[in-house]
């Protein structure tokens, strides 16, 4: 049976199906053939080297971005065990998009976590507005089209996760550690 | 700068159905009732998203597709079946701008990442889940 809005979906069909590879264009090619990886097809929207290589310094600097956010939503979620719950879908997110953009996430050393929950909580919501920021930002310059879309659906998704999130008020409330 | 037109008239053409179905939806939906209220809110925003793809079509020298006479849709008199609707709405708009962001530069490729993330989030207004990967369905599969 059709979809309610299925004439939503028979618009031309521009979904651009793509391996993980392809999917992140030339962007990450000084990222994973330092892991000896295999290339899928080459990006439909394809960029000169120069472009490729900046594409590639720009997803380095987001996964140390994400990384540092991820130890920080850990530590958050140990120190104040009752946010942990809370906090488990940041940590699913962090985690996928890593996955996507490199093989092996650095290690980010460990933070400060303040004291009281909802100075943590503000900390980490502030942390995943500035990750958006920066993969709006990415997105916007990706010279790979495949790069582009992806990283402007990472940006959405921590833009719906920080919507859903809880707020310091409701961390006072309900989730001192 | 935007050179092919096409990912520009896919997602027009994508508007032009989400502003039917959320019509629809919004006139059977309770009055005062909080899905009138989000899916009268989504139906604007979406309007103006048409209105500026139709404005960037014609000034890059195109003719934007017109709306078809009308589109599929079950029905919608429930409640829980607006709200899944204009959900849907929401979930396929993601996809369309997350192809025009691939498909586009400079400013259109801003202004598709930014109507991306404006989608996602309206899918919480609908009952929608947080989404790993809004509109990028083999990311979110694979």
């Amino acid at each position: 049976m059709p979809g309610p809005a299925d004439r939503v979906h028979a618009v031309p069909d521009t979904v651009i199906t793509v391996s993980r590879r392809a999917a992140l264009g030339g962007a990450t090619v000084a990222v994973a053939a330092t892991a000896g990886c295999q290339w899928g097809p080459p990006d439909s929207v394809s960029a000169p080297a120069a472009k490729r290589d900046a594409d590639a310094t720009t997803v380095d600097h987001l996964v140390a971005e994400i990384a540092a956010q991820a130890r920080l939503v850990a530590d958050v979620a140990t120190t104040h065990v009752g946010l942990a719950t809370a906090l488990g879908p940041l940590t699913a997110l962090h985690r996928a998009h890593l996955a996507v953009l490199t093989d092996q996430a650095p290690a980010a050393p460990s933070v400060m976590v303040p004291a009281r929950p909802d100075a943590a909580l503000a900390a980490v919501r502030r942390g995943e507005a500035g990750l958006q920021r920066s993969l709006t930002a990415g997105a916007r310059k990706a010279a790979s089209g495949p790069l582009a879309r992806s990283l402007a659906s990472m940006a959405a998704g921590v833009a719906m996760h920080l919507a859903a999130a809880p707020t310091p008020r409701s961390a006072s409330k309900g989730g001192q550690a | 700068m935007t050179t092919d037109l096409t990912p520009l008239q896919t997602a027009v053409a994508g508007e032009h159905a989400a502003l039917w179905v959320l019509g629809v939806v919004g006139a059977q939906a309770p009055e005062d009732s909080t899905l009138r209220e989000r899916v009268t809110t989504a139906y604007r925003l979406h309007r103006a998203q048409r209105d500026h793809l139709i404005a960037r079509i014609t000034a890059l020298g195109g003719t934007p597709v017109p709306a078809e006479p009308g589109y599929m849709l079950g029905d919608v008199s429930a409640q829980t079946a607006g709200y899944a609707a204009a959900l849907e709405v929401e979930q396929k708009a993601a996809a369309i701008y997350a192809d025009l962001v691939a498909h586009t530069t400079g400013s259109d490729r801003s202004w598709a990442v930014t109507a991306l993330v404006e989608c996602s989030i309206r899918q919480l207004w609908f009952r929608g889940s947080p989404e790993i990967f809004p509109g990028t369905s083999e990311l979110a599969n694979r």
